[in-house]
């Protein structure tokens, strides 16, 4: 384990030090990445505000939504974005060859070598957010069950963008990617508003209400504790099968190298 | 005789551009599929906000000036003009310039800027073409609300020229962009950002009387309103036959505007462009 944090400390810095390269390109990273967060925002609260509420979704509470989406979506793409595409490159080029004979877990090394620093910059508009919208006294059990609901929505966003990459092993087109990614981003919305079929959908066969909605309403006080906890078991499940299918996916692989 | 010859070289000019539609429609249409992908994730955002206006009118009958039936055929609407018209020659321009493929294009005998929206305009049409099933689904899908458009002769007309024009605006403010890469080499983080601005500005988000005061000014001033409110207005039959030519004037003030800014721009990125590799 601790070999695992040093790796992930030599990462680190290895990316601040390129990314030190291309300073221009950091800052315009950094602030082009709040954008589309910014618009969808200024959306939502229009919306509200025009109609006072959506459904039992206030003003504090798409705060809090919107900001705790941009938690989540900024640190899954500090983690894995960078990485995502690299995959296909590894095996058509063999070059994952080399990370296969590597005393590191294969998963581990190809979807954490690259971390995206400027997607960090979405955590400080995000914490702001959810500060601003938080119903006060906030009780500690809640706040814990939020911050684990934030790292099982983490787990999610990471598992299914990872399985997604896995299998660009036997897809080269990476198409459906950007549909997946379309559907994740529409998470920043309250799920109440999606039909029911689409919310069921969104429950139990792709747990992306997982991904903030529930986080959001345990902090506001309207979730019990069975949600949350179903939102962590859907963390595990999907992590689960994102390794199944890593693994099950190199048995496909045959070396591009000589 | 020489101003035959000038002609058939003029045709000639035409045709390079011409032909760089048909093979970049060549292309897309090798990636049909991916055509249909990019067109259904071009049509999520207004999906969801169709769905987040259909609980907010809960029981209401107007919101700002719209019925609900009129805010979901807005989106609608919006949704396949933005997609069909939105071109983003600055991704390529971008590339080609952080890759060096730039230096060997100015060595030929074509307007490069063009050549890049020449390419992107048969890749809005595939699009436009291949996506239309999928504006159809989801007009089926809301077809209680959908409100088919009823208009004259005229306004249709009136409607392709100003779809046309506004996508001239919009290739033409891509391109612009695309030049910012000719001082900075990699641009892209800035596109993101520019791009989210234009949906606030352009009414893809919001109609533009539903955005704040201060928004709504600056919405009014920019070139971005006649390339999706003003064009889905027409096609609302919210706009009169008159109105319609008035609008393509200034639709035609900013195709000039935005033309000389290009070529400024162009010629000053170029004259300080270092080409790398090739």
């Amino acid at each position: 384990m601790r070999r695992y944090g040093r790796l992930l400390a030599a990462f680190f810095s290895n990316c601040v030090a390129r990314e030190m390269i291309f300073r221009t390109h950091f800052i315009t990273s950094l602030i082009g990445g709040y954008g589309w967060s910014l618009v969808m925002l200024l959306f939502l609260a229009t919306v509200v505000q025009r109609v006072q509420s959506l459904g039992v979704w206030q003003l504090p509470d798409i705060y809090v939504l919107m900001g705790t989406f941009m938690i989540v979506q900024g640190t899954t793409q500090f983690l894995l974005e960078d990485n995502l595409w690299q995959i296909s490159s590894y095996v058509r080029e063999g070059t994952l060859d080399f990370i296969l004979t590597k005393p590191v877990d294969s998963q581990f090394l190809v979807s954490l070598r690259f971390l995206k620093l400027p997607a960090l910059g979405l955590l400080i508009p995000g914490t702001v957010l959810v500060i601003l919208g938080a119903r006060m006294p906030l009780e500690p059990l809640d706040l814990l069950l939020y911050l684990a609901g934030v790292a099982a929505g983490v787990a999610i966003f990471y598992s299914i963008g990872f399985m997604l990459a896995t299998t660009t092993i036997w897809f080269v087109r990476a198409d459906m990617g950007g549909l997946v990614y379309g559907l994740v981003d529409v998470m920043r919305f309250p799920a109440d508003v999606f039909p029911r079929a689409l919310r069921l959908t969104f429950t139990y066969v792709l747990p992306l209400v997982f991904i903030a909605s529930v986080p959001t309403q345990t902090l506001q006080h309207r979730a019990g504790l069975a949600t949350p906890l179903a939102g962590m078991m859907a963390a595990v499940v999907m992590f689960g099968l994102a390794r199944l299918l890593w693994r099950f996916a190199l048995r496909f692989y045959s070396s591009a190298s000589s | 005789m020489s101003e035959v010859a000038a002609l058939v070289r003029r045709g000639a000019g035409a045709r390079k551009y011409l032909s760089t539609i048909v093979l970049s429609i060549q292309d897309a249409l090798t990636y049909r599929a991916s055509a249909v992908v990019w067109m259904l994730v071009d049509f999520i955002p207004s999906v969801v906000m169709i769905l987040v206006w259909k609980a907010a009118y809960s029981g209401r009958t107007q919101v700002g000036g719209y019925s609900l039936s009129e805010m979901i055929t807005y989106y609608l609407l919006t949704g396949i003009i933005s997609g069909a018209l939105t071109s983003h020659a600055e991704w390529t321009f971008n590339w080609e310039v952080r890759d060096g493929r730039l230096t060997p294009q100015l060595a030929r005998p074509i307007h490069y800027p063009l050549v890049v929206i020449c390419r992107e305009t048969g890749w809005l049409i595939t699009k436009f073409v291949v996506g239309l099933p999928v504006f159809l689904l989801l007009v089926y899908i809301f077809r209680d609300y959908f409100l088919i458009p009823l208009l004259s002769g005229e306004t249709w007309l009136g409607l392709a020229v100003v779809a046309f024009l506004g996508y001239v605006i919009l290739s033409e403010i891509g391109a612009c962009l695309g030049c910012i890469s000719l001082w900075t080499v990699e641009a892209a983080g800035m596109f993101g950002l520019w791009w989210s601005a234009s949906s606030v500005l352009s009414g893809s988000l919001l109609p533009m009387e539903l955005l704040p005061r201060p928004l709504y000014a600056l919405a009014y001033v920019m070139p971005y309103r006649w390339t999706a409110y003003f064009p889905v207005r027409v096609l609302l039959g919210k706009i009169s036959e008159t109105e319609i030519w008035h609008g393509a004037l200034f639709q035609l003030g900013w195709v000039a505007v935005l033309t000389l800014l290009l070529a400024v721009l162009w010629k000053a990125g170029t004259r300080r462009y270092e080409g790398w590799g090739g």
